[in-house]
């Protein structure tokens, strides 16, 4: 099997226009939350989330997605090796346009080519990408609900693993509006003030929206290009819970299951992990299966092992299909710097990891991290980011 | 899918050993004497289907999109002989998949995705934003019915949908093949769920086609085809005969 590599990676978040940025911010412990701009939240209990606001002013009829993508390309190499592919995520696409063109009374009555579902809206964004490398496929389209974006660098990296591929670009983007505010706002799941993950008294996520792009190759590739590898991707795993639609497994077996197999295929053990990038959506059952997960994890006959963890949603919102992508480009620095940024919203964490989560900046020693997310339908999936 | 003049190498074969689908025109399995149709039309699920299934009878609940995938997933693992129709009592169904300790993976792919059902949720935030539908959000997933099929029928391996241009199942089925070959599940559920409004311009077929894939036979297994697949060039065969899309490949089978 070939060694998989990270070469580039970049992201857009609402606390930068690139990883240094965003990465710099979370250090400093700061957060994206601010009332909504991008539509009215009046008739919302919720009225905050992770905006990048430089996208409300955008040319009339353009989507949010697209600035968020042209930002996100000025950020990457202009061109990508010939041999290189795409596998890209992100669960609505430009759904801001979806939604205008469902206000339009034209549309609405069917006489119009939204109605044609000729090109799905995440496809578009797919187009979007591979226009952008003037490339004529736009490769595979992956949605697994909120674990999409690790979904596909999980398949990504087994394809340039089993020697199918030996470069592909794993993109997503996943943009606020009004369509995902509403629908996260009537199963009560979204925060009302203030988005604590891992915290006792947490009541709810904040949504965030993010671009996030990363090159992979073998590492013979790798070298053959020039390029000097950010980090390894050397274990993945995906499994479901086969418990609930929405709400995962309190055992979280699913999650486990995941880790497990990310953990078998790096040939390491649990002990080898020096640090997690958990999903901490700070919902109260999402933050519980995980705490349940890892403690499970970690256990070494009667004592269990306290690796440091944190999450990133109090700072950046969940950005759904794109939060994968995103938190493996703050993973990368995170392993490269041997700490994890503070856990912004966080005031009193539940008893169980209260050694392990912080609202300041965690050191830690080691070569692995381990980085999952979860979502709708019961999926998990798991990744193990390790140092070249 | 490309077409290849010969077939690949028999090492990347596996094997077909479930089918259903549901379409506006026919619904069965791959061990019915019957081939699959697809003509114009909204799909529906026969009572006997839905009564075979489990919980066949809270279908109710889900959106149309769903219901079609899960009823196609469901016959296919029947098809496959992972669990019995019609079983005595519910109860009797979940025994028989606690002790499937097979860890079945779930990969479909859908040109359509969930779009219908997204109209029908923004027409309840048009209506009352503050009194959006929470029972409709939850299938504006294009696997949501992944997530409904995985706990009914105990799925718990990988699970995932591709959202492709054209539905003819090629990303799935391209990525099934990669899992039974390189993943950690060694059965694969895969195919393809497709709901488009009646009056689309486009001329494609509603309906849900799904496969279960084996990477090895096992004593109880009836085998319907193999299935070879080039994992350089993702090209697929039956019979020696190359595959241009999941519903030629269902032909083949069934022929």
């Amino acid at each position: 099997m070939n060694e998989v590599v990270i070469v580039v990676a970049e992201a857009v978040s609402a606390l930068g226009d690139n990883r240094s940025e965003t990465w710099q911010r979370l250090l400093a412990g700061e957060s994206a939350a601010a009332e909504v701009t991008s539509f009215s939240s009046t008739p919302y209990y919720c009225k905050i989330a992770a905006e990048i606001k430089k996208l409300d002013s955008r040319p009339q009829g353009t989507s949010r997605l697209e600035l968020l993508l042209q930002q996100l390309f000025r950020n990457l190499p202009a061109t990508l090796p010939a041999s290189c592919t795409l596998i890209g995520s992100t669960l609505k696409g430009a759904i801001d346009q979806q939604e205008q063109a469902w206000r339009t009374p034209a549309t609405a009555a069917g006489n119009n080519k939204f109605n044609e579902f000729a090109r799905p809206r995440p496809l578009m964004a797919a187009e979007m990408v591979a226009e952008n490398f003037s490339w004529n496929h736009s490769g595979l389209l992956i949605n697994a609900a909120c674990a999409s974006s690790t979904v596909a660098l999980n398949r990504a990296a087994s394809r340039i693993a089993a020697g199918f591929n030996d470069s592909i670009l794993v993109w997503a983007a996943e943009i606020i509006s009004e369509f995902v505010f509403a629908g996260f706002a009537s199963i009560k799941a979204l925060t009302p003030d203030t988005c604590r993950p891992f915290d006792k008294n947490r009541n709810g996520l904040m949504l965030g929206e993010a671009a996030a792009a990363l090159l992979l190759m073998s590492s013979a590739k790798a070298e053959q290009e020039g390029f000097t590898p950010l980090a390894r991707i050397s274990g993945w795993g995906i499994a479901n819970d086969a418990v609930h639609l929405t709400a995962p497994a309190r055992d979280g077996r699913g999650l486990l299951k995941a880790c497990h197999r990310a953990l078998k295929r790096a040939n390491l053990e649990a002990d080898d992990i020096a640090a997690i990038n958990a999903h901490g959506t700070a919902t109260i059952h999402n933050d519980l299966m995980e705490i349940s997960a890892f403690t499970e994890l970690f256990r070494t006959n009667s004592t269990r092992k306290k690796i440091p963890l944190h999450s990133v949603k109090g700072a950046l919102g969940h950005t759904l299909g794109a939060a994968g992508a995103l938190e493996t480009t703050i993973a990368i620095n995170a392993l490269s710097e041997q700490c994890l940024p503070p856990t912004a919203g966080l005031i009193e964490p539940e008893i169980e990891i209260c050694d392990q989560v912080s609202n300041t900046i965690r050191n830690f020693s080691g070569e692995h991290l381990l980085l999952t997310n979860s979502g709708f339908g019961g999926v998990n999936a798991a990744l193990i980011l390790s140092k070249c | 899918m490309t077409i290849l003049p010969s077939p690949p190498t028999p090492e990347t074969k596996v094997l077909v050993t479930g089918l259903g689908w549901i379409s506006a025109v026919n619904s069965g399995c791959g061990s019915d004497k019957q081939r699959p149709r697809w003509d114009e039309g909204t799909p529906t699920i026969p009572d006997s289907i839905l009564n075979s299934l489990k919980g066949g009878s809270r279908f109710g609940r889900l959106d149309l999109f769903s219901q079609i995938g899960v009823a196609a997933v469901g016959l296919a693992l029947q098809d496959a002989g992972y669990f019995q129709a019609n079983p005595p009592a519910a109860t009797e169904t979940d025994r028989q998949l606690r002790d499937n300790a097979t860890s079945i993976a779930l990969i479909s792919s859908t040109t359509s995705s969930c779009n219908l059902t997204d109209r029908e949720f923004y027409k309840t935030v048009q209506n009352d934003p503050g009194l959006a539908s929470p029972g409709l959000f939850v299938y504006t997933l294009a696997t949501s019915f992944l997530g409904e099929a995985a706990l009914r029928f105990s799925l718990t391996g990988a699970s995932m949908a591709v959202i492709e241009p054209q539905p003819h199942a090629g990303a799935a089925l391209t990525l099934a093949c990669e899992e039974l070959l390189n993943g950690d599940d060694k059965v694969v559920v895969t195919g393809c769920c497709n709901l488009f409004e009646q009056n689309s311009a486009a001329p494609r077929f509603s309906g849900a086609l799904f496969l279960v894939l084996e990477k090895e036979l096992k004593k109880t297994t009836r085998v319907h085809a193999v299935l070879s697949y080039d994992p350089e060039t993702g090209l697929f065969f039956v019979k020696d005969q190359p595959c241009p899309d999941i519903f030629s490949l269902s032909e083949l089978i069934c022929g």
